[in-house]
């Protein structure tokens, strides 16, 4: 794979479905679309670590899934975000936030100094 | 959701993961051919970027936490497969375990029945039991007006009810003849059932309704068992009459099959109102009698107010004092103190007498199943080296660590399970035996032992105990070999695990012979002991004519017939009668007083009193050491009397008694009018390990103990005289045993721990031995070239042979010397149980030197012969 895609922090992977599943429910594939589409192709998420992650989520209740038909009629597996995942996913986002604040602010001034 | 539905729906989870990846790949794939590529192309590129599915699959399952199931099973039937592949190790291990788990899991469900369980009856903890101390801080029996004073005063008792202490045997007939059973009668206030809280299991039970009036309740409650005993668990037994000592009884109900009354080991069979006791003991009434203790009181306090109970009992006893209302003054005097101690287990007779030799029992026990685990851990490190090999290519190819030793461990504990399962069956059959050995009759002590879930529990929490224990290291230790070598390599033993675990058996089984040394050492003492009087062929026989209703005034010509018949009866040497007899129970009689004798200083004045036919002491071969014997005449005449030694010694120091007077109590009621004729051996009156105390012999004419020497056969003139004093009387009761016999009833408790310690020596003794054969042997094998080497070098069969018996005695001298400290060092929790042997006692400690030195020798014995064969030029050539 090319080495302009970023490698995701630890724990980031699962905010990021959850914002993307925040929208309205949605199947895996387009999740990974999305993500992908939405970064601009910083983001891309293979399917060997997307799909531990959805299950992952879904045991732990911040996602419920059920099979739905796609827009090309096609059976498929969606999901959405529960009570709790939209909790946690309020919570993540907003402590993300400011360590990326923080990590700018460390980071910033060196790029033009030094 | 839970496990076990996630394993039911395993199956559909695996189709659902399996749909959802592959639409994920169909709709990347249908993406690549809309951007322009073939299909083969798209596939070739989206396996390449989604990596292998079998992969994100494992990954998904692990995301979800259902691996572990998976591989429980894979594991188990992995197990199964090496098990069956190895039938000679799987049936050694199971049976070992089964042993060790079996003997815990008996010795644990009579413990639990005994000491821990609660009674089965509503919120056992709210029960207590009084006790009454009396002026000789004994513990007594209660009387019946004490009970009614505590109902009555005692307010912090919700409830409160008194029972017999202890249970009447009676016969139980019917008018038409068909019912004639023996049965173990309790007598019971009203409140009896109501405060226990059980209820009929058919009918109903004995309320306060039924013991008002005196005599006006003949109604009775039966035992389930005994229902279905006597009467087959018919359902029609309710309103049938029952006789009792030819008084008709009701029945109006038969209790819970798991209900075996308040006191564990003694299981009534039939209870009967209070009220109802003048009409089982000829009229005469206890009921008024507050000098008659007879009963024992339980109470229930108000929930969650178990600590209110002490403190509740003694401000009555304050009051008492005060106030003895229907006790009396008179009596209040031999009232020392009331105590209470909770009921929740019962009343704690048995849990007293049982409570440090079954708990010696389950220590003992304990040990065993760890000599079987260090048996099993070397026979897994053994198999561990065997195994190396198959461990070495699992991890090459990419096995992890923790997955093989969890492997090796689900197959120890399937093993562990096994031997389990059959340890319960083993327990089964084990907790009876106990029972049968620990009861004094005929039938098993009546406990309620069932392998319940309590004891379901105990035995799986053993078998994870025992798996963890034999297995963890060697499974450890096997895969940890297996990743420190190469695959060409041969195996290493590890030098020091092997013969820790030998020594460490060595040692565990001197514990436990030592042990039994000490118990059997025990039992021959107390069977040896010196009873003063001669028991061989001698016959003791007691009649009961109060049972058979005659009165008192009865008896005289009732024993001068029955002595007459006994003396006439062919093979019998000689006879007599007394009023007690070995193990009877003897009365007490106080406050002696000795003519020109200051009493005053004399502590205890309370001795004993027995009165004997004349030609008793010379029957029972008691040697009269001063003075003379009864003659016929004294019983006409009177005021005459026999002292023991230790009562010559106790009230004469070292001057002769004979010729003095003695009379009871104190001036100016005291007369010394009985004249000491003579000075007996002291003889034992039924408690081995008792130190004789003072005791006067009266003359009489009869009594309902009976001694008959015989030197005919006991079973044939015990017989014989059956029949003879049911000739005088078709309805007395007899019970006639030899002295030897009532020795051996005495000694149940010493008997037990004798037996079971030996038992359990034995197989400690040869678990190590198989120990020290399988360790040499092994060490034989591994050592095979070194030992040709020196077989080539020049060394004889001789020197071979004593390099392996080297290695063995250093490995015994080891084990006996720990075992040997851990022996001493336990003994003070024996002491109590011993009798004329102190725990580090030289003849058994010699004995359990010889025992483990013979054994190791035997074992050691096989592997020598084949070091002593190895064949050098073979043995190089192989290598």
């Amino acid at each position: 794979m090319s080495s302009e895609k970023s490698d995701l922090p630890q724990g980031t992977l699962d905010l990021l479905i959850l914002k993307t599943v925040a929208l309205g429910p949605v199947h895996g594939y387009a999740i990974a679309q999305r993500l992908q589409q939405i970064s601009r192709d910083v983001v891309q998420v293979p399917g060997g670590s997307l799909y531990p992650a959805l299950h992952r989520l879904e045991v732990r209740k911040l996602l419920a899934a059920e099979w739905g038909k796609t827009e090309t009629g096609r059976e498929a597996k969606f999901y959405r975000l529960t009570r709790s995942g939209r909790v946690h996913l309020q919570a993540g986002s907003a402590s993300w936030k400011r360590l990326s604040e923080a990590v700018g602010l460390i980071l910033g001034p060196a790029e033009g100094g030094a | 959701m839970k496990w076990w539905r996630r394993l039911l729906r395993d199956q559909e989870q695996e189709n659902h993961l399996d749909k959802e990846l592959r639409f994920h790949i169909e709709e990347r794939v249908a993406d690549f051919i809309r951007s322009g590529l073939t299909e083969e192309e798209a596939r070739r590129r989206v396996r390449q970027e989604f990596g292998g599915m079998d992969q994100v699959k494992e990954d998904c399952r692990d995301a979800r936490g259902t691996r572990w199931i998976e591989y429980l099973f894979q594991d188990l039937r992995y197990a199964a497969r090496v098990m069956r592949k190895n039938p000679a190790f799987t049936s050694v291990a199971v049976a070992i375990l089964a042993l060790g788990i079996g003997a815990n899991t008996a010795i644990f469900s009579v413990i639990d029945a005994t000491l821990l369980k609660s009674l089965p009856v509503r919120s056992p903890g709210e029960l207590a039991v009084i006790e009454e101390i009396n002026s000789r801080g004994e513990t007594n029996s209660l009387s019946y007006p004490l009970f009614e004073e505590i109902r009555e005063r005692v307010t912090a008792f919700s409830g409160v009810f008194a029972s017999l202490d202890g249970t009447e045997r009676v016969e139980v007939k019917d008018r038409d003849g068909v019912l004639d059973s023996t049965a173990e009668l309790q007598l019971v206030s009203g409140e009896y059932f109501g405060v226990l809280g059980v209820r009929a299991f058919l009918g109903r039970t004995v309320s306060p309704q039924d013991n008002l009036s005196v005599g006006g309740h003949p109604v009775a409650v039966l035992s389930y068992r005994f229902w279905k005993r006597a009467f087959h668990g018919g359902p029609g037994v309710i309103g049938r009459n029952i006789l009792i000592k030819q008084q008709a009884f009701s029945i109006i109900g038969v209790t819970p099959p798991e209900f075996f009354g308040e006191a564990p080991g003694v299981a009534p069979d039939v209870w009967i109102p209070l009220m109802m006791q003048p009409a089982i003991n000829n009229g005469q009434s206890y009921l008024a009698s507050a000098g008659r203790g007879w009963l024992r009181v339980v109470g229930r306090v108000k929930a969650g107010e178990a600590a209110t109970a002490g403190p509740a009992i003694q401000l009555f006893l304050s009051q008492l004092k005060a106030e003895p209302g229907r006790v009396g003054k008179a009596m209040m005097r031999h009232i020392r103190d009331l105590t209470v101690y909770p009921g929740d287990k019962g009343i704690r007779r048995l849990r007293v007498k049982y409570s440090l030799p079954l708990q010696v029992l389950m220590g003992t026990a304990g040990l065993i199943l760890l000599l079987a685990c260090a048996n099993l851990a070397n026979l897994l490190l053994v198999r561990g080296e065997e195994r190396t090999r198959e461990m070495s290519i699992r991890l090459a190819v990419g096995a992890e660590r923790f997955r093989l030793v969890r492997q090796l461990m689900t197959e120890n504990l399937a093993i562990a399970l096994l031997g389990g399962g059959l340890g319960v069956l083993i327990a089964k059959q084990g907790a009876y035996g106990l029972l049968l050995l620990a009861s004094d009759g005929p039938e098993p002590l009546p406990l309620a032992v069932a392998v319940d879930v309590r004891v379901m529990v105990f035995c799986i929490a053993m078998c994870v105990m025992s798996t963890l224990i034999f297995g963890l290291m060697p499974a450890l230790r096997s895969v940890q070999a297996g990743g420190a070598l190469a695959l060409t390599s041969t195996p290493r033993r590890n030098r020091l695990l092997g013969p820790g675990l030998v020594i460490a058996q060595i040692a565990l089984s001197v514990l436990l012979v030592n042990g039994a040394g000490l118990f059997v050492r025990t039992l021959e003492s107390l069977r040896s002991q010196d009873l003063g009087f001669r028991r061989a062929h001698l016959i003791q026989a007691t009649i009961n004519p109060r049972a058979s209703s005659y009165n008192a005034a009865q008896f005289p010509a009732l024993f001068g017939r029955t002595y007459e018949t006994i003396r006439s009866v062919p093979g019998v040497s000689s006879a007599s009668m007394s009023t007690s007899g070995f193990g009877t129970g003897t009365s007490r009689t106080c406050c002696v007083s000795v003519e020109r004798r200051d009493m005053s200083g004399v502590q205890n004045r309370q001795v004993r009193t027995v009165n004997v036919t004349p030609g008793y002491l010379s029957n029972l071969d008691l040697p009269i050491v001063a003075g003379r014997d009864f003659l016929d005449r004294d019983v006409q005449t009177g005021h005459v009397a026999i002292v023991n030694k230790a009562f010559a010694h106790a009230f004469f120091g070292t001057s002769s008694p004979v010729g003095e007077r003695f009379g009871w109590g104190d001036p100016p009621d005291l007369k010394y009018d009985t004249e000491i004729v003579g000075v007996a051996q002291n003889a034992n009156i039924g408690d081995l390990r008792e130190e004789a105390k003072p005791m006067i012999y009266y003359p009489t004419a009869g009594g309902a103990v009976i001694h008959v020497r015989s030197a005919i056969d006991p079973a044939s003139m015990i017989a014989s005289l059956r029949s003879a004093i049911q000739g005088v009387d078709a309805n007395i009761w007899v019970n006639a045993n030899t002295v030897e016999e009532l020795v051996d009833r005495i000694l149940v408790k010493e008997t037990l721990m004798a037996t079971l310690g030996a038992c359990f020596g034995v197989l400690a003794m040869l678990l190590a031995s198989v120990g020290i054969y399988g360790l040499t042997s092994h060490s034989v094998a591994m050592r095979k070239r070194e030992i040709g080497i020196r077989v080539a070098l020049g060394a004889t069969r001789g020197d071979i042979v004593g390099m392996v018996c080297h290695y063995v005695s250093v490995l015994t001298a080891c084990g006996i010397g720990l075992g040997l400290a851990a022996s001493l060092l336990s003994g003070g929790v024996l002491s109590s149980l011993l009798f004329g042997v102190a725990p580090g006692d030289g003849a058994v400690l010699v004995f359990v030197l010889l025992t483990t030195a013979a054994a190791s020798a035997v074992a050691a014995f096989m592997p020598s012969i084949r070091a002593a064969s190895v064949d050098p030029v073979q043995t190089l050539r192989s290598e």
